[in-house]
């Protein structure tokens, strides 16, 4: 049913092929070390390196994708890689691109970009003490970098015209869905209600499309120092954006801040709106959230979905599970228990 | 008829206790991984203990719901009332449903993490 293809997944193979295609780039003198494999996440290897040359030394980090179905809804490297050369034009915060990988590399999609300092994960940046100050200055911080990239001319990123989630973001995740076969009663309701309730139609902006806490880089007292993961990047509404980053999804305990564990939901779009982004409609901002919860189950079963075809391992089939509570929370959001 | 002992309930503790004691010499991906089936033998430990009333109750609201009895399969009825949502079965009625539906979610999560629901779901 699937046709997917597995990375090699020999690091010591991964090396040599990754020393090779930077001495492809950049002469036969250069050379890395330093290596470090941070993650192996859903989808993605992270590896970091130094790319060394007679003295000079830079810190590199190589994205590479690890499973590839034909149903991905993700963005392939080859569309990411665009996007991150648009947002360093527009000063949004973003790891530098390098180099894109290639077939002759034969480490499969991906590319190498330049490494930023920081933390990524929530419970760190939202509880440790070390990080009052990144806590303090986020807000506004973020605010901007969103302002920011919503403020690019969707005609700079046309390669997102036809993404799914640009043409129809509902009808997308009614495809996956369909793909997974796994009917869910509460999923379907949540259909039925965002279908019949949709916001008014505005026009579109360019998205992270992801931007939720655990996502970014937070330096202790920097504050946001790169927004990571572009695979969901698309055309959509700001409280599109929005409304993912507010879900209950993503607060990580600290429910009473809505905007990601960080500071409240009026305070994030104060200081949005303030730093020249779109004016939030609140009615269509609760609408996101609440497709902001369709996604995530959707994501969740479709993690479920690659155990069953291959990609085996404990915490894909736990994400199955997981659905339950995110209906959960679907259901107490719809019902206007949670907020 | 009884199989012999470990009886199933003993056999997921003994798994349950293994992971854990292996865990302080895991990091990384492993730690990560030995984690989450900690965590899927927990949730197999409360379904075998706890959802078999939670089951029974679901299957009756499922079945009134898709307005079915006994003669239809309960592994079909999650699938029938998704169907009969998606027909437009229930527009019109769309809040009625939304007890019902939040019911079946407490139901589920009760088993796979119930730490997660408010108070007022924890217990019935």
């Amino acid at each position: 049913m699937s046709s997917k293809t597995a990375v090699a997944d020999d690091i010591d193979v991964i090396i040599d092929r990754l020393r090779e295609a930077v001495r492809r780039r950049f002469g036969a003198t250069a050379d890395i070390d330093n290596i470090d494999v941070a993650t192996v996440g859903g989808i993605n290897r992270t590896v970091l390196f130094d790319h060394v040359d007679g003295a000079s030394r830079r810190r590199l980090v190589l994205r590479q994708e690890t499973y590839t179905t034909e149903f991905s809804p993700f963005l392939p490297p080859a569309k990411q890689w665009p996007l991150l050369e648009v947002c360093v034009r527009h000063g949004v915060p973003v790891p530098a691109p390098i180099f894109a990988l290639d077939e002759v590399d034969q480490l499969g999609r991906g590319y190498v970009v330049a490494f930023v300092a920081g933390e990524t994960l929530p419970k760190k940046l939202l509880t440790d003490a070390a990080f009052a100050p990144a806590r303090a200055l986020f807000p506004s911080q973020a605010a901007e970098a969103l302002a920011r990239l919503h403020a690019i001319a969707p005609a700079e990123v046309t390669l997102l015209d036809d993404v799914p989630d640009s043409i129809d973001a509902l009808g997308a995740q009614r495809e996956a869905y369909e793909i997974y076969g796994q009917p869910h009663p509460v999923l379907e309701y949540a259909f039925r209600y965002l279908e019949q309730s949709q916001p008014t139609a505005a026009p579109k902006v360019f998205i992270h499309g992801d931007f939720r806490t655990g996502n970014m880089l937070v330096d202790p007292n920097l504050g946001l120092t790169a927004l990571l993961d572009w695979e969901c990047s698309r055309l959509s509404a700001p409280e599109d954006e929005l409304g993912w980053f507010c879900s209950r999804c993503w607060r990580f305990g600290v429910m009473d801040k809505e905007a990601g564990g960080f500071c409240t939901r009026a305070e994030f779009i104060a200081a949005y709106e303030s730093a020249g982004g779109r004016k939030i409609d609140l009615d269509a901002l609760r609408w996101w959230e609440i497709f902001a919860h369709l996604r995530w189950a959707l994501y969740n079963i479709m993690q479920f979905w690659g155990h069953m075809n291959g990609r085996r391992a404990p915490a894909f089939a736990l994400f199955g599970r997981n659905t339950a509570y995110i209906e959960y929370d679907l259901m107490m959001a719809i019902t206007g228990r949670y907020h | 008829m009884a199989h012999d002992t470990p009886d199933l309930a003993e056999i997921l503790r003994s798994v349950h206790e293994f992971i854990r004691g292996v865990m302080p010499r895991l990091s990384g991906m492993d730690r990560y991984q030995a984690l989450c089936s900690q965590n899927l033998v927990e949730i197999a430990l409360r379904e075998l203990d706890e959802w078999r009333p939670l089951e029974t109750a679901d299957d009756e609201r499922l079945r009134r719901l898709c307005e079915v009895g006994e003669e239809v399969p309960r592994e079909t009825l999650a699938a029938r009332l998704a169907a009969r949502i998606a027909a437009g079965d229930f527009d019109g009625r769309m809040d009625e449903l939304q007890n019902e539906l939040l019911a079946h979610t407490i139901a589920k999560v009760r088993v796979s993490r119930p730490a997660h629901l408010a108070p007022e779901h924890r217990h019935n």
